[in-house]
């Protein structure tokens, strides 16, 4: 894998996705780490695969998060909000959502929940996974104000592609 | 701080946010426009908590609100943010913090306004 030709083309730098190459070269476990995906090796070659990856590191590490993790007493993350936000993006990528204008964030929540956010020019979104899984899908106007806010259950994951494009309509 | 100290839309508040990032990909920030702010996340109450912990940025500095800058940053937003959309801000002194006040209420429908309003970074 070429580092320096992913990094001109991806936004992190270079250390960054070395990282990474390094991470997946010389991990034991590459397989099952990849497996959610359902990807041959050779998808590593993928840009969008490496973001795809990134975001789920940064998921299964927020595990490891105790009690106080914020300094204002936030509760640790719950599993089922790890494997609800896990699924969540499998879906993501199923629906190519990586290969579109949206930027797209995931942080631990202080309640034991994780959200994600969805910024691009015209949206500003979040998802919300709390502590059993459930979830929120949240749409805000340029000032942060809430325009929309609606529970996402399991089997609507699949409309997830649809209610951000919505969103990016409404936003206008 | 004076027991009847009244928070105002002048002053500036402080919320403390993790900066942990390495070796375990955690990261609580985002770029935005070219800045790093914190998540909405950060500014969100949690269930049966009576307000958003913050202090009083004319009454400490960004280096005692953050208490340890190895594992958090300190943003900083000004009172009249939550105030205008109606959620009172009041002094709540603590042991050890004479700065500290709370948004009262439950945060949440104004958490992105709140990480979107930020003035500095410490």
């Amino acid at each position: 894998m070429n580092a320096k030709l992913l990094a001109q083309t991806y936004s992190p730098n270079e250390l960054r996705i070395q990282k990474l190459v390094l991470a997946y070269t010389f991990s034991a476990n590459r397989d099952v780490l990849f497996s959610h995906f359902s990807y041959q090796t050779s998808a590593i070659t993928s840009i969008k695969f490496i973001q795809a990856f990134e975001l789920k590191t940064l998921i299964m590490g927020f595990a490891h998060l105790e009690q106080n993790w914020d300094g204002y007493n936030a509760e640790p993350i719950s599993s089922s909000s790890i494997a609800t936000a896990l699924e969540v993006l499998g879906q993501l990528e199923n629906d190519r959502m990586f290969s579109r204008k949206i930027s797209i964030h995931v942080f631990p929540m202080r309640s034991g929940g994780i959200q994600y956010e969805f910024d691009a020019e015209n949206l500003s979104a979040e998802l919300e996974i709390d502590t059993n899984g459930g979830m929120q899908f949240i749409v805000f106007d340029e000032k942060g104000n809430i325009i929309d806010r609606a529970p996402l259950f399991d089997y609507e994951l699949s409309s997830l592609a649809y209610s951000l494009e919505d969103a990016v309509t409404d936003a206008r | 701080m004076p027991d009847n100290y009244i928070i105002t839309n002048n002053d500036g508040l402080y919320r403390r946010y993790p900066i942990r990032e390495e070796p375990k990909y955690e990261h609580f920030w985002k770029l935005e426009n070219g800045r790093k702010i914190p998540s909405s996340a950060a500014f969100k109450t949690k269930h049966g908590e009576d307000g958003l912990s913050v202090d009083i940025a004319s009454l400490t500095t960004p280096a005692k609100a953050s208490g340890d800058p190895l594992h958090f940053g300190v943003a900083e937003f000004q009172a009249s943010v939550p105030l205008n959309a109606g959620f009172p801000c009041v002094p709540d002194k603590q042991p050890g913090n004479d700065a500290h006040a709370l948004i009262l209420g439950d945060t949440n429908p104004i958490a992105k306004k709140l990480s979107r309003s930020i003035v500095a970074i410490y």
